[in-house]
């Protein structure tokens, strides 16, 4: 009797469990606070220390009270784990209103995001609920983000144009001659000098200074390659990637006179062979060490900077303590790519579409807003300070600008992920009209024929890009860090990697890709 | 004659396995030791010398720089002591609950529940639904509870308990409830005591587990004054290339590389002293698992 009482009760207790689990999955909504008036945003930070957040957030929700009459929830999420966090929000439809997003971001790529829904269109409510940003911005510019005629994102705006920026040590560029003539912008420009023949120039005369280099012997971390395949190969050339990751094979020559909407493997080129016999070269004549152990930051002497970037110099002044001058290469360029690198979206989810364009607005037209939800508050994050710098013409002028306090709480540093960069208060050494210069890059710069066109591949040809990327990405890793074999030739190297290639389903990329983009054409 | 030939055998055999042993001991040392190393070398002898075994230019440089913000680092040893301690004792006191019953032979459904926990070792329901049930019908981001309570009932930690209970003698269990002693008791004041080496084996294997374990904190956490020892490490190699970049402040100083390392040593050593201190109970409690489990 005691005996089968027992069994009643485990039993009971199981169906009583189960039937719990099962009615709460029954009463399952999104979570979240999508009733009351709060907007969650998931802001992406650079990882630093944001001890201080709660104090920020207090003060942006006063100032957002005030201005508009809501609050905003602040969420931080380190750049690291955003990709694999916002993945995950999104397959488990966890409720939250907007986040930021880019073309090319791992784990939350917009072109992609907005094509399976995970995006609002906010085609019609941008210029009713955030008319200032909406209009500040080219029709071309919102034309890359667009998908399939809509738009699901808010441009960060920032530089979008994009060329090789390559910064040298002023005292370098004092004495540096090529061809017998001085190093400028303008001699380079005129005399079409390119970044490998003023960056071999300017090691090798580092090579020979025994004030730097002991016995021809380059001190480690004096030329700074980094990470900057895309800005040395595809940016430099003028090649359009076509909205996806920016080793995947299949882009067009944008600015080429002819046939500039062919879709080429751009690994079969005499572009990237010149690409692998630079990297080679850097290696083989000793201006880059194979052998590196550890990254010398104050050794820098000449530095890739990506994309050539006004105000560049006042980052490596901070990070080097080294005056340079930084050198633009190639064409300045408009793509999906470019333009869409740093963008805030609207999860579809989001029942405050008005509210975060409004507050998106507020951003981009209110400087000490911006500021403080970028930056954090003066006197705890920043003060102001006041030195001297040259202007255009050469005369020394006083200025202001900010400094970071050392050890703040509100490391978020990542000022590009928020609706306008030109809100940022200056920084040392940065010219007086930075901003101008970069909107005169932007206007002027050549449009590719295919902005507005972002490729979203078929499964089979997804799977084939991924089995690509895997053979380049090694092949570009090996360039970079000089860990190639010492029997390969630039020549080699490029008839490998295109076996391989086509071993993968290299045919198959470029046909869907030229299809895709012809009827985009067509479209538009 | 034979004697002697077996005792020269052994002499090899021994010669031999503690010769291998001390070698893969030094192995085993080595990595950390370069750690330890790394972490008081200054900057210009690790490049000019990479990592070596004995620190270059002894300095404590890397550790100012990671004591320089104080509070965050505090506050992370007290969120993975407080995940590591308590949820050592939660863990291991509930997991001896369910590894009793299955221990008991008159206990009917043991086989099937056996059968049940098994089959939570060999499939794990995925991430997404397990994010959803963590955040969305649970709530339990930003607490303590996701830090704890999911790694809680391990199969192998019951099964392994399970096995030593086996071994305690029914008779004293029978000789309790005769004289009027309930189930509970008899599990709290008779077999937890009984069983201390397992457990104590147990708690190591968990809290090594529990001080380790990053990538709940990296999912589940967005609160970063929830953040461990672990998540906290991670996030401060950021932040040293942040204050690289933005301030210059390593410069001349501490290398970023220097500075990873002692972080890494001061988020192992806390753990390595409590192994290192315990260590005799995992030989002893995993011996009991696997020779009659």
């Amino acid at each position: 009797m005691k005996r089968g009482m027992r069994e009643t009760a485990v039993l009971c207790a199981a169906v009583l469990s189960s039937g719990i689990v099962l009615m709460a999955a029954a009463c399952h909504k999104q979570s979240g606070n999508q009733g009351d008036d709060t907007v969650q945003y998931i802001v992406y930070t650079g990882g630093g220390n944001i001890d201080g957040a709660n104090r920020v957030k207090e003060q942006v929700n006063k100032y957002v009270e005030e201005k508009l009459g809501f609050k905003v929830e602040l969420t931080y999420n380190p750049y690291t784990s955003y990709s694999e966090k916002l993945g995950l929000k999104f397959n488990s439809n966890e409720y939250f209103d907007m986040c930021y997003t880019a073309s090319l971001l791992t784990g939350n790529p917009y072109s992609l995001r907005a094509s399976e829904g995970f995006f609002k269109d906010i085609t019609n409510e941008l210029p009713e609920y955030a008319p200032n940003l909406y209009q500040s911005l080219d029709s071309k510019i919102w034309d890359a983000a667009k998908v399939d005629g809509k738009i699901y994102g808010v441009i960060n705006e920032q530089i979008f144009a994009r060329c090789v920026g390559v910064a040298i040590d002023k005292e370098i560029v004092k004495d540096l001659s090529i061809d017998g003539k001085p190093l400028t912008q303008a001699n380079i420009d005129e005399n079409g000098w390119t970044y490998e023949k003023v960056i071999t120039a300017a090691m090798e005369m580092i090579k020979n200074d025994p004030a730097i280099s002991q016995n021809g012997v380059v001190p480690q971390s004096t030329l700074i390659l980094g990470d900057t395949y895309d800005e040395l190969f595809l940016q430099n050339y003028s090649f359009d990637n076509l909205g996806t990751a920016t080793t995947y094979p299949g882009v067009i020559r944008a600015t080429a006179a002819t046939d500039n909407t062919k879709v080429i493997n751009q690994y079969d080129t005499p572009e990237f062979k010149q690409f692998v016999q630079f990297c080679m070269n850097m290696y083989e004549k000793g201006y880059l060490r194979k052998d590196q152990t550890v990254d010398i930051t104050e050794n820098q002497r000449v530095r890739l900077c990506g994309t050539y970037r006004p105000g560049a110099e006042s980052e490596l002044y901070i990070q080097v303590g080294r005056e340079f001058e930084q050198f633009r290469f190639g064409t300045p360029l408009l793509t999906t790519s470019n333009i869409t690198s740093s963008m805030t979206a609207i999860s579809a989810n989001s029942t405050k579409v008005d509210k975060c364009l409004k507050l998106l607005d507020l951003m981009y037209t209110d400087k000490e807003f911006y500021n403080l939800i970028a930056v954090g508050e003066e006197g705890a994050e920043y003060v102001w300070t006041s030195g001297e710098m040259e202007n255009e013409e050469g005369v020394m002028e006083e200025y202001e600008y900010i400094e970071y306090i050392p050890g703040n709480t509100y490391m978020i540093y990542a000022d590009w992920a928020f609706p306008t960069i030109f809100n940022a208060y200056r920084k040392i050494f940065q010219p007086a009209d930075l901003v101008e210069r970069i909107r005169k890059i932007n206007n002027e710069a050549a449009v590719s024929p295919a902005n507005g066109f972002a490729f979203i591949p078929s499964r089979s040809v997804s799977n084939y890009q991924r089995d690509c990327d895997r053979e380049i990405s090694i092949v570009i890793q090996q360039l970079l860090k000089g860990t190639y074999s010492s029997e390969s030739t630039a020549d080699s190297i490029v008839a490998d990697l295109n076996t391989k290639l086509q071993a993968n389903g290299l045919s198959d990329i470029l046909a869907e890709k030229q299809s895709k983009l012809d009827a985009f054409l067509v479209a538009k | 004659m034979k004697k002697n030939r077996k005792i020269g055998r052994s002499l090899v055999f021994n010669v031999f396995n503690v010769l291998w042993m001390t070698l893969f001991a030094i192995y085993c040392l080595i990595p950390i030791v370069i750690m330890l190393s790394a972490s008081f070398s200054k900057d210009e002898a690790l490049q000019q010398y990479g990592y070596s075994i004995v620190a270059r230019g002894f300095n404590f440089q890397a550790y100012s720089v990671v004591f320089m913000n104080v509070i965050p680092l505090l506050r992370a040893y007290g969120v993975s002591f407080v995940v590591t301690g308590g949820g050592t004792l939660l863990n291991v006191f509930l997991t001896a609950m369910i590894a009793y019953p299955l221990s008991k032979p008159h206990f009917r459904y043991k086989s099937h529940i056996t059968v049940l926990l098994l089959i939570t070792m060999l499939f794990s329901p995925g991430m997404v639904p397990t994010y959803i049930l963590i955040t969305q019908y649970l709530k339990w981001k930003n607490t303590f509870a996701v830090m704890i309570i999911p790694q809680i009932g391990t199969t192998f930690y019951i099964i392994l308990l399970r096995t030593f209970f086996k071994e305690i003698p029914a008779e004293i269990g029978e000789s309790a409830k005769i004289d009027g002693c309930s189930a509970f008791r008899e599990f709290l004041t008779i077999n937890l005591p009984l069983s201390l080496p397992a457990l104590a084996t147990c708690s190591i294997l968990v809290a090594l587990g529990y001080w380790n374990d990053w990538g709940t904190a990296y999912l589940y956490v967005d609160d970063n004054r929830m953040w461990n020892v672990q998540m906290l490490m991670i996030n401060l190699v950021q932040e040293v290339e942040l204050w690289k970049k933005n301030f210059g402040l390593l410069a001349g100083t501490a290398s970023s590389d220097s500075v990873v390392m002692a972080t890494c040593v001061l988020g192992t050593l806390p753990i390595l002293g409590v192994f290192m201190a315990l260590q005799k109970y995992i030989v002893s409690g995993m011996t009991v698992g696997a020779v009659k489990g």
